[in-house]
C-alpha cells in the first residue's frame, strides 16, 4: 500500500505539488496523466524518495519515507524508481549491469541467470548483451533500463514515462505484455507517469490526472467516463478534464486558415 | 642448543635479506681489512684515520638498516593475516590457537634476543652508535609493520596505541635511548594483542552486500544498499587523537615554527579546508529542497531540517578563525607544535563526532537526491516537473 498524504512541493516560487493526496493499494497499476510540466515527474520522485516534499509524507506499507533509515532501507528493498531518462554506466556492458542491479537487490542467483536472458530477448538486445553500454541506441538503452527495473523483483514499480525514449514498437508491445501480466496475477504494484492516454487505458486499475499540481481527477476508466460525461476513448475523456476548450482550439485554428 | 639454533634459524630470519646482508659485511669487512693492514704495515698514513671514522659511520648505518630490515620482516612475515595463501591453506589444516604456527612464531621468541644482542654488540665494537639503537631500529621497524597486521585483524585499540607509539618514535627519532623505552613500553600489548588474534582466526568477515555504487541513476542514490554505520565515536576521538599526535610529531622534527604567521597560516588553511569537506560529505549528492534564490524568492530564508548540516562546518570554521587568538606569542613558541596538534585532533573530532550520521542523512535526510550526472539525464528539476 502507498499512501501519498498532503504533499506539497515547490522548486521556486511556483508551486508544482498542491497538497496531493493518493492511495495506491497492492497489485494496482496507477497511471499518473496530465499535461508536461504539472507535476508527474516530481510527484514519482517524491514517492520515489529522490525529493523530500516541503509539506506531507509519503507512505509505503505503512512506513514513512525518508523518517529512518530503518524504515527508509526496508522501502528501498520494496520499490524500484526508473526515471524517464534513466542514466547507465559506460564501463559495463548489458549483462553485467543488469546481473548487478538484481544482486543489489538480493535477487536469488539462480533466478537471476534464468531471467536476464529472459528479459534481453524479450526486449531484442541478445545481440548487444555483452557490448559496453554506451555502444547502445537510445532505444536499447530505454529498453536496457526497463529491463534494470523489472530485474529488481521489487514488488513496486515507479516508472516514469516508461513507453517514451525512442522505444520502438515491439519494445511497447513487449513492456505492455509484461505490465500486463504483472497486472493479471497483482504480484506488482505499480505507478507510472505518462502524458499518452491511448497506451494506458487497458494497462491501468486506475487514473490519476493532475492538472496544475493537483489531483483533479482519480478513478477506473469507466468511472471517469461517466464523471467527464463522455463515451468515447480515454482520449477524449482526458481532453475532456484537463483541456475542454482543445476542441474549439482546433476548430479555431483550422477556420481561420485561408 | 646450538644445533637447535642453528635448524631453527634458516627457517626464521629471512634468508634472502640475511645474504645480502652478509654479502655487504663482506664487503664492508674487506675495505676494513684493507685500511688496518695499510695501518700495520705503513704506520698511520694521513687520511686513514677519516677513512676509518667514514667506515664505521658506515657499518652503524648499515647494523641499523639490518635491524629495521628483520623489525618488518618479524612482524609480518609469519602472521597468517599477511599472507592470503598461508592462511588458506592454515584453514584446512587441523591448527587452532594455541598450537605452534607451522611457518614460525607471531611474537617475538629468545632467537630474536639472540640476533638483536649480536647486532648490539657490533654496534658497540665497530660504530660510534649506542647499543639501544638495536633495539630502537628493530622496535620501530616492527611496530609499524604489526600495526598493519593489527587492523587486518580488527585489534584495533592496540592498533590505535602503536600509532600513539610511533608518533612518539617519529618524535624522538634519534634519541635512541627513548625510543627504545617506547618499543619495551608497548610491547607487552602488541604480544597481547597478536595472540588475542590469532583466537579469531581465520578473521572471516561477512560476505560484503552489493552494491549501488557504478549502476547509475536512481541506484547509486536510491537502491536497497545499507550505507553503513561509518565510525563510532570511540573510533571517531581515536582517529582523530591519531592524527593530532602525528601532527605534533612532524612540527616537532621539522622545528618548532619561527614566526606565528606560518602557524596561523597552517591552521586556517587545514580547518577550512577540513570545514569544507565536512560540509561536501553531507551535500555532495544530496541537494538543498529550495535553492538560494528561490528561498529568497519565497521568504523561507531558513529550512532548518536540511541546514543543520551546515552546522558543523560553521563550528569547524568558526573555531579555526577563534584559535589562533589562543595561541601565545614570545616565549610560548617552543610550544607551538604542541597547539597545531590539539587543534587539528580538536577539529578533527568537531567534524567526526557531531551529528547527523551520513547513514542517517543519506537515508533520511530532508534533501533532494541528486543524480550528480550531467544535465539532461534523469537530473530533476522544475522543467521536468
Amino acid at each position: 500500500m502507498i499512501d501519498v498524504i498532503n504533499v506539497t512541493h515547490h522548486y521556486g516560487v511556483r508551486p508544482v505539488i498542491k497538497d496531493i493526496s493518493l492511495q495506491v493499494s497492492p497489485g494496482e497499476v496507477l497511471a499518473l496523466m496530465g499535461p508536461n510540466g504539472m507535476g508527474k515527474t516530481t510527484l514519482l520522485a517524491i514517492i520515489a524518495g529522490a525529493l523530500s516534499p516541503i509539506e506531507g509524507t509519503v507512505r509505503v506499507d505503512g512506513k514513512i519515507r525518508r523518517s529512518t533509515p530503518e524504515d527508509e532501507l526496508a522501502i528501498r528493498k520494496l520499490v524500484v524508481y526508473l526515471p524517464a531518462d534513466a542514466w547507465l554506466p559506460s564501463t559495463r556492458t548489458g549483462r553485467e549491469w543488469l546481473l548487478a542491479v538484481g544482486r543489489l537487490y538480493g535477487v536469488d542467483e539462480r533466478r537471476l541467470m534464468d531471467h536476464v536472458p529472459r528479459l534481453l530477448a524479450l526486449f531484442d538486445l541478445e545481440t548487444q548483451a555483452d557490448q559496453p553500454i554506451p555502444a547502445y541506441s537510445t532505444g536499447q538503452r530505454k529498453k536496457l533500463a526497463l529491463s534494470g527495473a523489472l530485474i529488481t523483483d521489487a514488488p513496486i514499480l515507479l516508472l516514469d514515462e516508461p513507453f517514451s525514449g525512442g522505444l520502438d514498437p515491439s519494445g511497447i508491445m513487449a513492456l505492455k505484455r509484461v505490465l500486463q501480466f504483472h497486472r493479471e496475477r497483482r504480484d506488482r504494484t505499480v505507478i507510472m507517469a505518462t502524458p499518452v492516454p491511448e497506451l494506458v487505458e487497458e494497462l491501468a486499475d486506475r487514473i490519476a490526472i493532475i492538472h496544475d499540481g493537483r489531483i483533479i481527477a482519480h478513478d477506473t476508466v469507466p468511472a471517469l467516463r461517466r464523471a467527464a460525461g463522455v463515451a468515447g476513448s480515454l482520449d477524449e475523456i482526458y481532453e475532456k478534464l484537463v483541456n475542454p476548450q482543445a476542441a474549439a482550439k482546433i476548430q479555431k485554428y483550422f477556420g481561420e486558415m485561408p | 642448543m646450538m644445533t637447535r639454533f642453528l635448524m631453527w634459524t634458516p627457517s626464521r630470519w629471512p634468508v634472502m635479506r640475511v645474504r645480502t646482508v652478509l654479502l655487504c659485511a663482506l664487503v664492508l669487512g674487506s675495505i676494513e681489512a684493507f685500511a688496518q693492514g695499510i695501518d700495520y704495515h705503513f704506520g698511520p698514513l694521513p687520511g686513514v684515520a677519516e677513512i676509518d671514522r667514514t667506515l664505521h659511520a658506515m657499518q652503524g648505518g648499515f647494523l641499523i638498516l639490518m635491524a629495521v630490515s628483520f623489525g618488518l620482516f618479524r612482524a609480518g612475515a609469519f602472521h597468517p593475516a599477511r599472507n592470503r595463501a598461508y592462511r588458506t591453506w592454515l584453514k584446512t589444516s587441523p591448527w587452532h590457537a594455541g598450537l605452534p604456527l607451522p611457518l614460525g612464531p607471531v611474537t617475538l621468541v629468545w632467537q630474536d634476543a639472540a640476533l638483536l644482542a649480536v647486532l648490539s654488540a657490533l654496534v658497540i665494537f665497530r660504530t660510534p652508535l649506542p647499543p639501544e639503537s638495536i633495539v630502537a631500529a628493530f622496535g620501530a621497524a616492527y611496530i609499524f609493520r604489526v600495526t598493519f597486521v593489527l587492523i587486518a585483524t580488527d585489534r584495533y585499540t592496540t592498533a590505535f596505541i602503536l600509532g600513539l607509539a610511533l608518533a612518539g618514535i617519529v618524535r624522538f627519532f634519534q634519541q635512541w635511548q627513548v625510543v627504545a623505552g617506547i618499543v619495551i613500553a608497548v610491547y607487552p600489548a602488541v604480544h597481547l594483542a597478536i595472540k588475542q588474534s590469532l583466537s579469531d582466526f581465520p578473521w572471516e568477515s561477512a560476505p560484503k552486500p552489493a552494491s549501488g555504487q557504478g549502476l547509475g541513476w536512481t541506484f547509486h542514490r536510491l537502491g536497497p544498499e545499507d550505507p553503513g554505520r561509518g565510525m563510532n565515536t570511540v573510533a571517531a576521538i581515536q582517529v582523530s587523537v591519531l592524527i593530532g599526535a602525528w601532527v605534533y610529531a612532524i612540527f616537532e622534527r621539522v622545528g618548532p615554527m619561527k614566526d606565528d604567521v606560518a602557524l596561523i597560516a597552517t591552521v586556517l588553511a587545514f580547518g577550512l579546508v577540513l570545514a569544507l569537506v565536512r560540509w561536501l560529505a553531507y551535500a555532495g549528492g544530496h541537494g538543498a529542497p529550495l535553492s538560494l534564490k528561490a528561498r529568497l524568492a519565497t521568504g523561507r530564508l531558513l529550512i532548518p531540517r536540511y541546514d543543520k548540516i551546515l552546522i558543523m562546518p560553521a563550528v569547524i570554521a568558526a573555531w579555526t578563525i577563534a584559535f589562533p587568538f589562543f595561541i601565545p606569542g614570545g616565549p610560548a613558541r617552543h610550544a607551538y607544535p604542541i597547539y597545531a596538534g590539539a587543534f587539528v585532533a580538536s577539529a578533527f573530532m568537531l567534524a567526526f563526532i557531531p551529528g547527523p550520521t551520513r547513514r542517517t542523512w543519506t537515508l533520511s535526510g530532508f534533501c533532494h537526491v541528486r543524480t550528480d550526472i550531467s544535465p539532461g539525464h534523469g537530473q530533476l528539476s522544475s522543467e521536468d516537473a
